[in-house]
């Protein structure tokens, strides 16, 4: 074994967040983001938000890469439908990551919060299709 | 229509990179305005989601500090998650998988109200402490 490699605390907090942002982001598609950044603010008080963030997206990004992959390969995934969105995601990603530092988003936020939980219950009590 | 998914698209995607969050709006404009499969319309945004990271990721890996130790752990372990999750996805049935996606939108939108307690004021606050302790240290440092 190499004894030079030290596995911190943080470490492990890094890895559990990392399974637990996987599992939660290949289930349902979404979600995965949160994790990570709970944990990572629990356990970095000395980063600031905004890095947190984009170490966060770091992290998603090649696990998304993946589950689209895994997605396609049981053919839950239909380009045909998918690839309109392509563009406008990554414009949009774009303007995101540059308005971050130019506007607050905190009531963006939580008009983003009151919608989700709408939709949310819509998802559990509504009709399925 | 398809206009209109178009702006869902952007306006998420503009969203998720500004940090609000957002990786589920494009599911739910699939399913419940277009009636799209749960798990297709989880696919679709998935393969949208990885777009809009990397740009995002293009623009926020110049401003930021990227801590890769940090990163490198946590992404490869969340390959691994990210394996189980989507073959249990697979595995589901449409209607559990989509009350656990409800059950989770509700989750991270209560979250952003209880966050609220330790608003982001005081958070600065604290970091505006947590830099003045370092100074001290490095100063008591210096002294000794």
């Amino acid at each position: 074994m190499n004894t030079k490699l030290k596995i911190t605390k943080k470490d492990m907090i890094c890895a559990a967040a990392g399974v637990g942002a996987g599992f939660v982001g290949g289930l349902i598609g979404t979600g995965g983001g949160i994790i990570i950044i709970l944990a990572m603010s629990a356990f970095d008080r000395d980063s600031s938000r905004h890095d947190i963030f984009a170490r966060t997206i770091a992290i998603i990004l090649p696990m998304s890469l993946l589950s689209v992959w895994l997605y396609h390969q049981r053919d839950a995934l239909d380009f045909g439908e998918a690839w309109i969105y392509l563009i406008p995601g990554a414009l949009g990603g774009l303007l995101g990551a540059w308005l971050m530092d130019k506007i607050g988003v905190k009531w963006l936020r939580y008009i983003f919060a009151v919608l989700v939980i709408v939709a949310g219950a819509i998802m559990i009590f509504g009709r399925a299709k | 229509m398809q206009i209109l998914g178009i702006l869902v698209a952007f306006a998420t995607a503009a969203l998720a990179g500004m940090g609000v969050g957002g990786g589920g709006l494009l599911v739910l404009y699939l399913t419940l305005a277009l009636h799209m499969e749960q798990l297709s319309a989880q696919g679709v945004n998935m393969l949208f989601f990885a777009a809009a990271s990397a740009a995002s990721l293009l623009i926020h890996a110049r401003k930021r500090k990227l801590d890769m130790r940090v990163i490198v752990i946590c992404a490869i372990f969340a390959l691994g998650g990210a394996y189980g999750g989507s073959l249990l996805a697979n595995a589901m049935e449409t209607g559990l998988l989509r009350k656990i996606f409800g059950g989770f939108l509700i989750f991270s939108g209560v979250l952003v109200f209880l966050k609220k307690e330790k608003s982001s004021d005081s958070s600065s606050a604290e970091k505006g402490e947590g830099r003045a302790n370092q100074k001290k240290n490095k100063g008591a440092q210096k002294h000794s």
